[in-house]
């Protein structure tokens, strides 16, 4: 198994880095574990305007991202360590155990009494450290997994609380479960970093891990993914399907209903008593813009 | 000759898929290998692939929409 070597926290880079290893790479086993700086992240046919209140996160300073796995949407800071697990598999057969096995194990050797909860993730007590997904194509599969170590958990709650927020839509739908971290079962570990060294060291025993750094021209090639591709706005919020949604709007003066439809990021179908409000048809759904064309902000934040 | 591409079972307790994404329209010829539609299930997102090659007649279902193994989601000749 080769263990890719990656110091980096961008989860644009990251994101970048998974997409890359596992369309460039066929004929290898690839196991990695990283972190990232904070970030929401989406599944790929969801709808990111119900799972996260978009002003607040781009206000906070939390990056947000759409990734190519199937699944619901998770926050992840520097108290969170991901594990990716790329490898052939049999095409359209899917299995969990194979995967979330290893990491059960290697953290009940750590002391974590782990066992697999909500079908795909792994819980102690019955509360979730990790959530899983995979993406499927040909005969490769990725699986990749968060393990909440000390992530702040109150972030991860009040940004992506794993609600719909009454839209209408075919989106895939999160599935919010009781979290905790794991540093309450494994005290031994000061640090996430102490942990990560920990896991690392009890997953190579299973793994046998050969250690492998990107070439230069391996690094371009994510970064030009990243770019073009996981920072582009038609990606992230363009993606996923379409949803109505219907808001009550308060203002200083007047409390009024408004709906609208967003396809493709793009805001449609305004209904409204208040005509200044059919100006948003055509605009991008996102904080600046809608503020700007309503000319308030605290209205503006009112249709996230 | 025409035939139906029906929703795979893509793990033993599987009951039902959704046709997320479709990767070839209808009209579009496709080879044996080639990427038809994606379907989401359990988390996981499927690339399916032509068994064979041929070409899209009809989607039966539209992207989002929830569908039963063995149900039919195109027709194909």
């Amino acid at each position: 198994m080769l263990y890719i070597e990656n110091p980096s926290t961008d989860p644009y880079y990251n994101q970048a880095l998974e997409e890359y290893l596992f369309t460039a790479i066929q004929d290898e086993d690839l196991f990695f574990l990283w972190r990232n700086t904070p970030v929401v992240v989406c599944g790929k046919y969801q709808n990111l305007f119900a799972e996260v209140h978009v002003p607040t996160a781009l206000e906070e300073k939390v990056a947000l991202l759409r990734r190519i796995s199937g699944g619901g949407t998770v926050y992840h800071d520097l108290g969170n360590i991901n594990y990716s697990l790329i490898t052939s598999c049999e095409p359209a057969t899917v299995d969990y155990t194979q995967f979330l096995n290893p990491m059960i194990a290697a953290l009940s050797r750590l002391g974590a009494p782990a066992e697999i909860v909500a079908g795909n993730g792994i819980g102690v007590d019955g509360k979730k450290i990790s959530g899983s997904a995979q993406r499927m194509v040909k005969r490769r599969v990725l699986h990749h997994g968060t393990l909440l170590f000390d992530t702040d958990l109150s972030r991860l709650r009040t940004l992506a609380d794993g609600a719909a927020h009454g839209d209408v839509s075919k989106a895939t739908a999160s599935n919010p479960w009781p979290v905790t971290n794991l540093r309450t079962v494994l005290p031994q570990f000061d640090t996430t970093e102490q942990f990560f060294d920990a896991l690392y060291a009890e997953l190579d025993k299973a793994f046998s891990f050969e250690r492998r750094t990107l070439r230069k021209e391996e690094e371009a090639a994510v970064r030009k993914i990243a770019e073009e591709k996981y920072h582009d706005w038609d990606w992230t919020f363009g993606g996923g399907p379409g949803f109505e949604r219907t808001r009550t709007i308060q203002t200083p003066e007047d409390t009024f209903p408004l709906s609208f439809t967003v396809k493709k990021g793009i805001i449609q179908e305004v209904k409204s008593e208040q005509p200044a409000f059919t100006a948003l048809n055509g605009h991008r759904f996102e904080p600046e813009t809608v503020r700007r064309i309503i000319g308030s902000r605290s209205v503006a934040e009112q249709l996230f | 000759m025409k035939s139906e591409l029906t929703m795979p079972k893509l793990r033993p307790d599987m009951q039902q898929g959704v046709v997320v994404a479709w990767l070839k329209q209808p009209g579009e010829p496709f080879q044996k290998g080639d990427a038809i539609y994606e379907v989401e299930s359990d988390k996981v997102v499927n690339q399916i692939e032509a068994e064979r090659q041929g070409k899209l007649c009809r989607q039966l279902v539209e992207e989002g929409d929830a569908v039963l193994v063995g149900d039919p989601v195109a027709e194909v000749e």
